[in-house]
């Protein structure tokens, strides 16, 4: 199996296997323009976003496998859980998996954001975002 | 590495995510702050949440309820799955008591009906309309030459928002009636006189065309029930029925169709979705059964009355998107799926059960219509 190394914000590096990194479309088209040879740096990343987003990646492409026996209702239970964060982690990741352009963990994110804001009355909402903001400064 | 919420801010990622909110919560999200508002008003956002978010298959019904004599007004959403909730949608045009507000039509967003009050006969007659956009609660008032008997059809130019109504007038000579249609415009504000219908009575089985200012040939001359025998209301007395109203859906003419008759001594309702067929005069049935288990899935053993009807009972139908809502005073509001052939409905409050359980009729009243932040009155 073909290995691709990325490296995060802080030049920690993941070595992840190639089919794995095709599912950032950003990543591919870096592969496609420079190749496997050097390592993959993702600037825009902190290392526990992208361990993150790799976890993701990971988990939906065992579930896809033939011979998976995740059940549709494990595979809500993972999502769930897996954007079940504070809200500051949460905007890191609709950003970086729009960065990576991986298209569904762009939709769970900004999904599960919308759906926080429903529930709350725009007082909150703004609160939610001036706390995410405060949290990051 | 800037903030997170400054990049969602000035990013199209927040947008992205604000199109994934529904109408009420765009609505409502416009008071988190002013760049929000400004995202939240701005006709590109709109535009572009209309066309990922109101499929137009969505249905909107505001229905006046009250509750020790207080009015207050709840939206429910037919086939969405969720629950009806308080809402401060408007029940009529500003400054309007609102059962003065009687809905007819609605299209493209828009709802459009008289102010009349609830009638004491069938009809309610009065020459002003009201067209509005419930949801931003812009509201047209605006006077008819004569009094309105119904509102038979409306159509909007999507390019200009120039909308165009038809009302179906009747008047009472000494032998007998005369129905005859007048058209307005919004765009030149002025009436003009349609075609007459060959038949006071046939409204619903034709359609009007505004563009030909003329009734669609050929005509339906037949009651498309004629020929039906009773047996789905296993009728004893013979079967009286009536046209509700007539709709034009994606090219397709539907007709809903109320029937009554008794058996037993007890009288039965039934509602019938027709669709006319290919060869002319027939008719092919969407769906038809009795009132009872239309309302059984839903109520079930609340409901009091079985299928008694009330006298003079005011049906109405609207057509919204993909959904049918019926209304009438004393039934819960019935909604009918034209995809999914089904029917749902709402519940009554508990102090209209107890009206209902006391053999008097609540007056349910409501308007349907496809949410929209762009139509405009």
């Amino acid at each position: 199996m073909v290995k691709v190394t990325l490296k995060s914000a802080e030049g920690d590096v993941f070595e992840v296997d190639e089919e794995l990194a095709l599912e950032s479309l950003m990543v591919k088209n870096m592969i496609e323009d420079v190749g496997l040879d050097s390592a993959i740096s993702l600037p825009n990343v902190s290392s526990t976003i992208l361990a993150k987003v790799i976890e993701y990646i990971k988990f939906h492409m065992d579930a896809q496998k033939d011979g998976s026996k995740k059940t549709s209702e494990e595979i809500k239970a993972f999502d769930d859980d897996f954007v079940n964060v504070g809200i500051p982690t949460l905007f890191e990741m609709v950003l970086a998996s729009n960065y990576l352009n991986v298209k569904s963990l762009l939709s769970l994110t900004c999904n599960t954001v919308a759906n926080m804001i429903k529930t709350k009355p725009p007082a909150e909402v703004k609160e939610m975002f001036t706390s995410a903001k405060q949290a990051k400064a | 590495m800037g903030s997170a919420f400054d990049r969602l801010g000035e990013d199209e990622l927040l947008v992205s995510i604000l199109l994934r909110l529904d109408v009420h919560n765009v609505a409502r999200m416009r008071l988190v702050c002013r760049s929000w508002y400004c995202i939240l008003t701005s006709r590109s956002f709109l535009d572009c949440h209309s066309e990922q978010q109101h499929r137009p298959g969505t249905a909107w019904v505001v229905r006046m309820t009250r509750s020790s004599g207080r009015q207050s007004a709840l939206l429910w959403r037919p086939f969405s799955g969720l629950p009806p909730e308080p809402t401060a949608l408007p029940l009529a045009p500003p400054g309007v008591p609102s059962p003065m507000f009687v809905s007819h039509f609605t299209v493209s967003g828009l709802v459009c009906g008289t102010l009349a009050g609830w009638p004491k006969e069938n009809t309610p007659r009065s020459r002003s309309l009201a067209v509005g956009n419930p949801l931003t609660n812009a509201w047209k008032v605006f006077q008819c030459v004569e009094e309105v008997e119904e509102v038979e059809t409306m159509d909007v130019d999507p390019e200009t928002g120039i909308y165009r109504i038809a009302v179906f007038n009747v008047q009472e000579g000494d032998t007998e009636e005369t129905a005859y249609i007048l058209q307005y415009s919004s765009g030149s504000e002025s009436w003009v006189a349609g075609e007459s219908p060959s038949n006071v009575w046939n409204f619903g089985y034709n359609h009007y065309d505004l563009d030909a200012m003329a009734w669609s040939r050929p005509l339906v001359r037949t009651n498309p029930l004629g020929d039906w025998d009773g047996r789905i209301l296993e009728l004893e007395d013979g079967c009286f029925s009536w046209p509700i109203r007539g709709f034009m859906y994606k090219g397709r003419r539907i007709l809903v169709v109320h029937r009554e008759g008794s058996k037993g001594g007890f009288r039965r309702v039934a509602l019938s979705v027709l669709e006319k067929g290919e060869e002319p005069d027939k008719w092919l049935a969407l769906y038809h059964g009795c009132i009872r288990e239309i309302l059984g899935e839903t109520i079930g053993d609340k409901w009091p009355l079985g299928d008694v009807d009330c006298p003079n009972e005011n049906w109405m139908a609207h057509l919204a998107g993909d959904v049918i809502v019926v209304s009438s005073r004393m039934y819960p509001l019935l909604a009918f799926h034209l995809v999914e052939k089904k029917w749902e409905c709402s519940s009554h409050s508990d102090e209209e059960l107890s009206y209902l359980a006391k053999k008097r009729f609540p007056d349910v009243r409501a308007y349907t219509f496809t949410p929209s932040f762009t139509a405009r009155p």
